[in-house]
């Protein structure tokens, strides 16, 4: 299945080729969850503090679906 | 410490000791105080019965780390209620070590003059000063620093203050004399204005030695205290990274990112408006991704944009580049930066400007996301143009004038960068805070979108009210200890942080204050706060959002904002 995938904050510098915060589409296993993403991306799962998908929070193990809008961030803040 | 006390009916100067019941309030929980127990409060705001009151807070000067916020207090010509604006910059440690614990003006000179207070460790004095009058915040900074030395800070308005515009802010500088620190929400820049006074300078031997009793015991605090910021992702990572408008794709993500006057909560461009971008391009141009607003500040939030002509603007916050940016479907970061430049140098509140432009794109007069016609748009208000006059006197005002029924203000004061059916908490906050929309009021971004603090899902109405409650009372206590609210981060997350702020206040005033008594101060200013606009004629029917966020739905979550009335209504049950 297919995802598109954005990095911020810092956390593009894992994945190669990646632009920060620009989207980029992934072929993963149908099923994936979010840890086996991050494991493809070569992103420490310790370092993602944000794991959002299709706009709301999401726990690494659920499973992901074809087409989901994936975001990606380490601890931020500010207002 | 002394109250300085200045009639610009008389134009006489008092300094006063500090009553008994203030010596252990600072920032806001002083300025709300004074204005409850000194304000008509159904003065006219830029009558002669209005006041305006700085205070340092009550850490501020000293060498607790990021504790030099300003608060300035009034009656607010935007909103009609009491107004506390919080700024950075140097001023609160320029104030607290010259010796001033509030400096309180009242009544209202002849029209026509513009006068310059200066204040010292020696005393005061008052300058008729005519040819400032008509400047913008950044020359009006120039100036009076070459003739009061290039170290001191100044505090000053710019000309939206003196038409007395109700978007007008108060400007303050930061070290290198950047006008951009600014008191700028609720129109306190008008009530400056109504007063005479262009400018104040204030000069001091130090920024961090104002009295500490206990000192050996204060420093042990600040350390630790300094550990607690610098050891919390947020602040001691994220925002010395990227600054605030790292939130920019976050919000925009979680579909909170109030898009096109509100209109949806995600923004196809926000990456190029963002925070990386900002640091990307700064770094790039020879300015700064990281800057700090005041010395002693270890979050350095802040950066410094050079604009493709040589300008620099310092800072671009997270809420100034969405309410330029993303509110008018601007995409352009250079153009935000201009557009910033502009307040700051006319004296206009970033976000309340941003949000005028948005209703004027909905009333058609300039086309969405035009850049360049807003820029033209904005620069009217510097000329006092008629049509400036209205875009400065804010987005009610706007609405008004051209027939708009979409403004999203609360108490007459616009909305901040948070979409309040994408995260409901903050919808709790601006419906029921005593300022009007106001995200800093109760920051529920925390717990709604960050996960700071615990978690409380964005798009539920439930838990909103209590988040919104208890930050809203913690709140007000860092903005009267001089804390920068960013401190919030660690303190919501790390059990140690509160008490030592605690302890910070109890070694430098001699107090045995434990963390409910700190709180206290919270609740006691949220309350004179809530009989201020009661008694100036606020009701329940005040505490709502426009209606528009009940019955349109807001995408890509298809939400509307439905915590219902009752409940708002239980905000201040505490």
């Amino acid at each position: 299945m297919r995802l598109e995938v954005r990095a911020f904050a810092g956390l593009h510098r894992y994945i190669a080729g990646a632009v920060p915060g620009e989207s980029f589409s992934l072929e993963v296993r149908d099923g994936s969850n979010g840890y086996e993403l991050l494991h493809s991306l070569n992103v420490p799962v310790k370092e993602v503090f944000t794991f959002m998908v299709n706009g709301r929070r999401q726990d690494l193990a659920q499973s992901l679906a074809e087409g989901d809008r994936i975001g990606i961030f380490p601890s931020i803040g500010g207002g | 410490m002394r109250i300085v006390r200045l009639d610009m009916t008389k134009l006489e100067i008092k300094q006063e000791e500090v009553p008994e019941q203030y010596r252990f309030l600072g920032g806001r929980a002083l300025t709300s105080r004074i204005v409850a127990d000194e304000v008509d409060p159904t003065c006219n705001p830029i009558g002669p019965y209005n006041k305006l009151v700085f205070a340092p807070g009550l850490l501020s000067g000293t060498g607790a780390p990021s504790s030099g916020r300003l608060s300035v207090g009034s009656k607010s010509p935007l909103t009609g209620g009491i107004k506390e604006a919080n700024a950075g910059g140097i001023s609160a440690q320029r104030l607290a070590n010259a010796g001033v614990k509030a400096l309180i003006i009242e009544g209202a000179p002849a029209p026509g003059k513009w006068y310059v207070l200066r204040i010292d460790q020696d005393g005061e004095s008052l300058t008729e000063e005519n040819e400032l009058a008509g400047k913008g915040t950044y020359e009006v900074v120039q100036a009076l620093r070459a003739k009061h030395g290039e170290k001191t800070a100044i505090i000053s308005i710019g000309p939206a203050g003196e038409m007395k515009l109700t978007n007008a802010g108060v400007s303050t500088c930061d070290v290198e004399g950047n006008s951009s620190r600014y008191a700028g929400r609720g129109g306190l820049g008008a009530v400056m204005g109504a007063k005479g006074i262009k400018a104040i300078v204030i000069d001091s031997p130090s920024y961090i030695n104002a009295p500490v009793a206990d000192l050996e015991r204060f420093r042990a605090a600040a350390k630790k205290f300094t550990s607690i910021l610098t050891g919390h992702p947020v602040s001691g990572e994220g925002l010395p990274a990227f600054g605030t408008n790292v939130l920019m794709n976050v919000i925009s993500e979680a579909g909170a990112l109030p898009t096109r006057n509100f209109s949806r909560g995600r923004f196809e461009y926000a990456n190029a408006v963002g925070g990386e971008t900002l640091a990307e391009v700064a770094v790039q141009r020879g300015g700064l991704a990281t800057h700090a607003c005041h010395p002693g500040c270890v979050m350095r939030c802040s950066n410094s944009y050079p604009m493709p002509d040589g300008t620099v603007c310092s800072p671009i916050e997270y809420e100034s580049a969405w309410s330029l940016g993303p509110h008018c479907e601007i995409k352009d970061l250079d153009i935000i930066a201009k557009l910033n430049y502009i307040c700051n140098d006319v004296g206009l509140d970033t976000i309340e400007a941003g949000g005028t432009l948005g209703v004027a794109m909905e009333a058609g007069i300039i086309p969405w996301g035009d850049g360049e016609k807003a820029v033209e748009l904005l620069e009217e208000v510097g000329k006092g143009s008629p049509m400036g006059r209205i875009i400065g006197n804010g987005s009610v005002f706007t609405g008004q004038a051209f027939g708009v029924s979409k403004v999203a203000a609360v108490k007459g004061q616009h909305m901040p960068a948070y979409d309040p059916r994408g995260a409901k908490g903050i919808g709790v906050t601006y419906a029921t805070s005593t300022m009007g929309a106001d995200h800093t009021a109760g920051y529920s971004i925390t717990a709604n979108v960050l996960k700071v603090g615990g978690f409380v899902d964005p798009l539920k109405k439930e838990g909103q009210v209590e988040l919104s409650r208890n930050l809203q009372i913690a709140t007000a206590l860092v903005d009267s200890t001089g804390l920068c609210l960013f401190v919030a981060f660690a303190l919501l997350d790390n059990p140690d942080g509160l008490p030592t702020v605690v302890e910070m206040i109890n070694a430098q005033y001699g107090l045995a204050l434990d963390v409910a008594g700190a709180l206290d101060i919270g609740k006691d200013t949220l309350r004179a706060e809530r009989d201020f606009n009661a008694k100036a004629g606020f009701t329940k029917a005040h505490d709502r959002l426009p209606e528009f966020f009940k019955y349109e739905t807001l995408p890509p979550h298809g939400e509307v904002f439905d915590v219902p009335d009752e409940e708002l209504d239980t905000v201040f049950n505490f």
